[in-house]
């Protein structure tokens, strides 16, 4: 009986030895994640700036504070800017750049932020000047020359000048008659300026399979629209198609295509 | 046994129908072929989780909604079906927006925050809500940014550096989901039987490339979405030292 104790006390201390051992080893190496963590970046150089005046700023500036942003984890939440990191160290840059740079985002926030709750806010509400912002849809007036940018020969300036030179500044004209064709020669002209050997090609000649990014115009409600042609699948009569204007991908109806330009040689 | 001309006839025949079914397109449609294109082209290397099985499927039309008035939606395929079978990953046909004209408005080292399909993501959205139609149609309307953030997180830097080697993401939860339609009769049953929720995932790499991903879930499946999300994790790599021929 008394061995028998003997052995349970035994055990209990070898439990409580045990479980000792697992905390104090749970915390060590707790404290060893936390400074791996914050260590992450202390073998890279530390980064600092010279300037801190945005209008004198040159290039090597801005590069650095992208080095620091790329260092960041950023997220957004419910469209504001979340940065996890909370000091300069963990990143190992300087404390005066970590300061600009979360200012900056807390910036940005400001503006992001509904107004009901910006009224709340004491941060000075600074216009945006976020690219976000260019994505949204655009009138579709220079929908032409974006799709003829998008072919990679000529810049987007260079095509709205023409356009604008050409008097279409508030879209190229493509009429439809009673009978319900389309008298598409002030396009054909217009493209003919970029590419002097280009041509019409009809949807019932399309092939199976990449496009090839070629101008497509087709019916939008009462309008017609510019995009560039991707893929054209012959089961279905389907053209992929990409939007370059507006960054937006959809399909459309072979069907609903009023013409397709070929590039010629 | 078959006499010379007979076994040439049937090669001729075979080769035929190969080119038949390749023309006009980047890739032949297996796997191998796809993930070879996407790692010349792009430099990016697919790898697919283990517990996901290939179905075989390649360049198929999905849009948010089966009206041909409304046309957001993109080409897909290769698709896989998790083991499980509460989630289908779908990868794209080719990569989005294909012109690779990233540097037209990153006029400052600052433009970090420049996240290229930020049009789809918002389009997949009011689409759903049935807000959008198409390009330069009088019904559009716009869904506001504050509404947009209720079903889009953008992430960027060092998380997207750590999943994918790449510079941003977004996953977006379509709304209406079970509306969404896939021009293939088989997928379509299989979607509309049991897979009613939709994620958009979207990975881009600065001034190269950006991956439009899909991930159809069931019910049971979706609860547990980030579990399938993060088993992307590493399997889509962008190669940092890639240079394009």
């Amino acid at each position: 009986m008394k061995k028998k104790q003997l052995i349970n006390k035994s055990n209990v201390t070898t439990i409580i030895i045990t479980i000792l051992m697992v905390v104090i080893i749970g915390f060590i190496t707790g404290c060893e994640s936390e400074n791996t963590l914050e260590n992450e970046y202390a073998d890279s150089e530390y980064l600092e700036l010279d300037i801190y005046d945005k209008y004198r700023m040159k290039e090597k500036e801005f590069k650095t504070m992208n080095r620091a942003i790329q260092r960041l984890n950023i997220k957004k939440v419910e469209g504001l800017f979340k940065i996890k990191e909370t000091s300069a160290k963990e990143i190992n840059i300087s404390p005066k750049l970590f300061n600009y740079i979360t200012a900056g985002f807390n910036y940005t926030n400001s503006t992001l932020r509904p107004k009901s709750l910006s009224n709340k806010s004491k941060i000075t509400r600074l216009k945006s000047g976020n690219n976000e912002i260019i994505f949204q849809v655009n009138d579709s007036t220079y929908c032409f020359s974006y799709s003829i940018t998008a072919l990679g020969d000529f810049s987007f300036n260079a095509c709205k000048t023409k356009q604008n030179d050409l008097g279409w500044g508030d879209g190229v004209p493509v009429t439809q008659s009673t009978n319900g064709t389309y008298d598409i020669s002030n396009a054909l002209s217009f493209y003919k300026s970029f590419y002097q050997n280009g041509s019409i090609i009809s949807s019932n000649s399309l092939e199976e399979g990449m496009m090839g990014g070629k101008v497509l115009f087709f019916r939008t409600g009462s309008n017609a629209h510019a995009v560039n042609a991707m893929s054209y699948d012959e089961n279905t009569g389907l053209i992929t198609y990409f939007d370059y204007q507006n960054n937006r991908a959809g399909w459309v109806d072979k069907n609903a295509v009023i013409a397709i330009f070929n590039k010629g040689n | 046994m078959l006499n010379i001309r007979y076994q040439i006839s049937i090669a001729l025949f075979l080769m035929t129908i190969n080119v038949f079914s390749q023309v006009n397109l980047p890739y032949e449609q297996n796997l191998t072929s796809y993930k070879q294109y996407f790692k010349d082209k792009y430099g990016v290397t697919i790898s697919i989780p283990a517990r996901f099985r290939d179905l075989d499927k390649y360049r198929v039309h999905w849009a948010v909604r089966e009206d041909p008035e409304k046309h957001t939606g993109f080409i897909y395929g290769p698709f896989f079906l998790s083991k499980d079978k509460k989630c289908m990953i779908v990868f794209p046909s080719d990569f989005f927006g294909f012109f690779g004209s990233f540097e037209k408005y990153k006029t400052t080292e600052l433009s970090t925050f420049y996240f290229h399909p930020k049009g789809q993501v918002t389009a997949e959205v009011e689409t759903s809500l049935g807000l959008y139609y198409s390009p330069g149609d009088s019904r559009n309307k716009v869904i506001e940014n504050v509404d947009l953030y209720n079903y889009v997180d953008f992430i960027f830097g060092k998380q997207a550096k750590e999943k994918y080697n790449a510079d941003s993401y977004s996953v977006s939860n379509l709304p209406d989901a079970h509306k969404t339609y896939f021009v293939d009769e088989s997928l379509e049953k299989l979607r509309k039987k049991k897979y009613p929720y939709c994620t958009s995932l979207f990975i881009q790499k600065d001034e190269r490339a950006v991956l439009d991903i899909k991930l159809f879930f069931t019910k049971k499946g979706f609860k547990k979405k980030e579990k399938y999300i993060n088993m992307l994790d590493k399997h889509i790599w962008f190669d940092e030292k890639f240079k394009p021929n």
